[in-house]
């Protein structure tokens, strides 16, 4: 056997090109979002690839092509790879930033209308999310169809040129703002309730629609429900195959779940408690401390991983619903280790502390409730 | 990681008629077979003596053993080994290693201390005794001023105790830190554990679909199905920070600080699995997996020793932590966790 084997250590510097690349990336957002926050244009939170929202800076992130990062460059994108975007979205997470406006779009809607939409489709709509102009929501869940999503009951009806919605969406994150809205609704009734969906791309100013908001317990408003009452939208909107919408969802669902914003909602809060330690901490802590950079650790190399398989062309569902369970279980830990901290004075809604717990309950619901990201483990090991 | 297809082979090979040994204090019989093919010495250099490869070969060596339950001084004998090779020192014998922070006198090149939990002790010729701030030594243990007192771990594998009283002791030049030494061990024992986890699941998953009770296959109960996912989870937990702390020293250039808390890392996912995977293993066995005839101890009581073995789970959290903590916000982004 021969090999280089270990030799006594240096510390030295075993960069390739694309190391260099992605510190450079990685650079250039932390520049980017230190500065907006320097200046007072926003300030850090938890979960603000939810509810911390900035047109502008979405735009400003755009402009230096950060949007649609693996996205062909006829679309505005830079022809990347999921590694590139990673280190991107992870510092955007890191610091807090306003990324509310295009992360939908970005993370899931391009990419599936570049998986599945029609040439007219992908010309129309991806080089208005890479410029930051069009803002996108999920009309995905319903009265009746969370968990269940294939329950869904909004119809479509073939029109002159179209088609004909009405139906009603709940828990449409930032709605109000959208330009676009993703639906996914039934165009057959057949029975097996997960055939006969269809994919749409809609204009959110298309006449028909209501939108109005669900506060939440925070007592913030990204949460809408969205009415649809014969709303008419053009054939060529159409996603996909028709009647084919639930294996391309559950694709798009595989890349909303594998990405680090399921890790680190609340990495802002972790960022807190460091600031209140001045480099040290009773041993409890700082074990506990040691816990949470361990799994830190481990599910930053798992979304590598993901990425890296999405590089290779795989779609690794697995793990990217394990890293979705992890990650919520995470999140809501980091909010436990610091509340003896900063959980008992001036821990009202509007902290560090208050934002991070206000929004837990949401971490293990959105994107699959943990119960059924288990199952869906769990279903590859009864085969 | 994958593994490379010859080696994976003649560990196959090698380790085949020994797959069914009870744990009894005693160096499997394929000991000296692992010597003779240079397996115990994979990841050390040649021009040091080592038989080449890296430390990835290492790891899937261990691996493979640990999931057949064989108990081997592979690891403390490689490191021992490593140590030497650096330290230009050459042994003969099988050597084990201790990293300690205990009281150590030494005076006209002799020992008194008093070492616990100390690997394959019994059966060793050398022991490498590194202290926490940095010297280091390595003692034959054939002299009358040694005295081992048989002790063992939950597995039953042998963690004597060794009292050198001011025994001839050689200072070794050490080339490389104890903080590193130590994470070289931590790599090694969560790739132990890893393979211990990953055999403990495969067992408990065969079972499960196995068993009929209820008159269906025990996986067909949600809870059963939801615990043994759960296992799974670890197991890919395991084998991430298994990965990623591997990683760090096949560069050309090691960084000590990087190895250090990648090892914490791994060590700590490591502990933390074996924890909740022998909880659920036995949990999905019912009675038959706490019989003595049935293999799952062999993994089992392994488990619970290796979590808090060399480095206890709970040092290797707080020293991960401080490391954290010392850096602040951009030291854990950069050092610790990326």
């Amino acid at each position: 056997m021969t090999g280089t084997g270990t030799r006594a250590p240096v510390v030295g510097d075993g960069e390739d090109s694309e190391d260099v690349l992605l510190r450079v990336l990685r650079a250039e957002v932390r520049d980017l979002a230190g500065r907006w926050r320097d200046e007072g244009r926003y300030t850090p939170r938890s979960d603000s690839w939810l509810r911390s929202f900035d047109p502008a800076f979405s735009r400003e992130l755009a402009a230096r092509r950060l949007i649609g990062i693996t996205w062909p460059r006829c679309f505005g994108g830079r022809g990347g790879s999921n590694v590139m975007r990673l280190a991107v979205t992870e510092e955007l997470l890191r610091a807090g930033a306003p990324v509310a406006a295009h992360w939908i779009a970005d993370r899931q809607i391009g990419p599936a209308i570049l998986r599945h939409g029609s040439d007219r489709l992908q010309q129309e709509i991806l080089p208005g999310i890479t410029a930051g102009r069009y803002l996108f929501c999920l009309g995905m869940s319903e009265p009746g169809a969370g968990s269940d999503l294939a329950a869904v009951r909004t119809f479509a009806t073939p029109a002159d040129g179209g088609w004909r919605v009405s139906g009603r969406k709940v828990w449409t994150s930032i709605a109000q703002h959208a330009t676009h809205i993703y639906l996914l609704v039934r165009t057959e009734r057949r029975e097996r309730k997960h055939e006969g969906l269809t994919e749409f791309i809609v204009d959110m100013d298309s006449p028909g629609i209501t939108v109005s908001p669900i506060i939440d317990m925070a007592g913030e408003h990204h949460f809408n429900e969205v009415l649809l009452d014969d709303v008419f939208v053009p054939g060529h909107r159409l996603l996909g195959r028709p009647a084919a919408g639930w294996s391309q969802v559950v694709e798009q669902l595989s890349f909303e779940r594998g990405g680090p914003e399921r890790v680190l909602s609340t990495y802002p809060l972790l960022v807190s408690l460091l600031a209140e330690l001045p480099g040290t901490a009773d041993p409890e802590l700082t074990g506990k401390i040691g816990m949470l950079a361990a799994r830190l650790a481990v599910m930053r190399r798992m979304c590598g991983d993901v990425a890296r398989a999405m590089d290779r062309g795989e779609a690794p569902a697995e793990q990217a619903a394990t890293l979705k369970y992890l990650g919520s279980q995470f999140e809501r830990d980091v909010i436990e280790v610091a509340r003896p901290l900063l959980g008992t004075q001036q821990a009202g809604p509007d902290t560090a502390f208050g934002h991070a717990l206000l929004a837990s309950p949401g971490f293990s619901i959105r994107g699959g409730a943990s119960d059924v990201l288990l199952s869906i483990i769990a279903r590859q090991e009864r085969t | 990681m994958t593994g490379t297809p010859e080696l994976a082979s003649l560990i196959d090979d090698v380790t085949a008629p020994h797959r069914e040994e009870q744990p009894v204090g005693a160096v499997s019989p394929v000991w000296p077979t692992l010597v003779k093919l240079g397996l115990a010495d994979v990841g050390i250099p040649e021009e040091d003596g080592g038989s080449g490869g890296t430390l990835s070969n290492t790891v899937e060596l261990i691996q493979a053993l640990a999931r057949y339950g064989i108990s081997t001084p592979l690891i403390e004998a490689n490191v021992a080994n490593w140590v030497l090779a650096q330290a230009g020192v050459a042994a003969r014998g099988l050597s084990t290693i201790a990293v300690t922070p205990a009281a150590v006198r030494e005076t006209d090149g002799r020992l008194l201390a008093s070492l616990h939990a100390i690997p394959w002790a019994r059966s060793a010729g050398n022991l490498v005794v590194l202290h926490e701030d940095d010297r280091g030594w390595v003692i034959e243990l054939d002299q009358q001023d040694v005295a081992i007192e048989h002790q063992a771990n939950v597995a039953g594998e042998p963690r004597d105790t060794v009292q050198l009283n001011w025994a001839k002791a050689r200072a070794l030049p050490l080339a490389i830190s104890p903080v590193l030494v130590r994470a070289r061990l931590g790599v090694l024992w969560s790739a132990a554990i890893c393979g211990a986890v990953s055999r403990a699941h495969e067992m408990t998953r065969g079972y499960v679909r196995e068993r009929e009770q209820f008159g269906r296959p025990l996986v067909a109960i949600p809870a059963v199905a939801g615990a043994l996912a759960t296992m799974r989870v670890h197991v890919l937990q395991t084998q991430a920070g298994l990965d990623r702390a591997v990683e760090c020293w096949l560069t050309p250039a090691t960084d000590p600080e990087r190895c250090a808390n990648a090892a914490a890392v791994a060590r700590i996912t490591a502990a933390t699995a074996a924890t909740e995977v022998a909880r659920l293993a036995h949990q999905l066995h019912g009675a038959m997996g706490i019989t003595w005839e049935y293999p799952l101890h062999r993994l089992t009581r392994r488990l619970w020793a290796w979590r808090d073995t060399e480095t206890a789970e709970h040092e290797w959290a707080r020293s991960l932590g401080a490391a954290a903590l010392a850096g602040g916000e951009p030291g854990l982004w950069d050092k610790v966790t990326a």
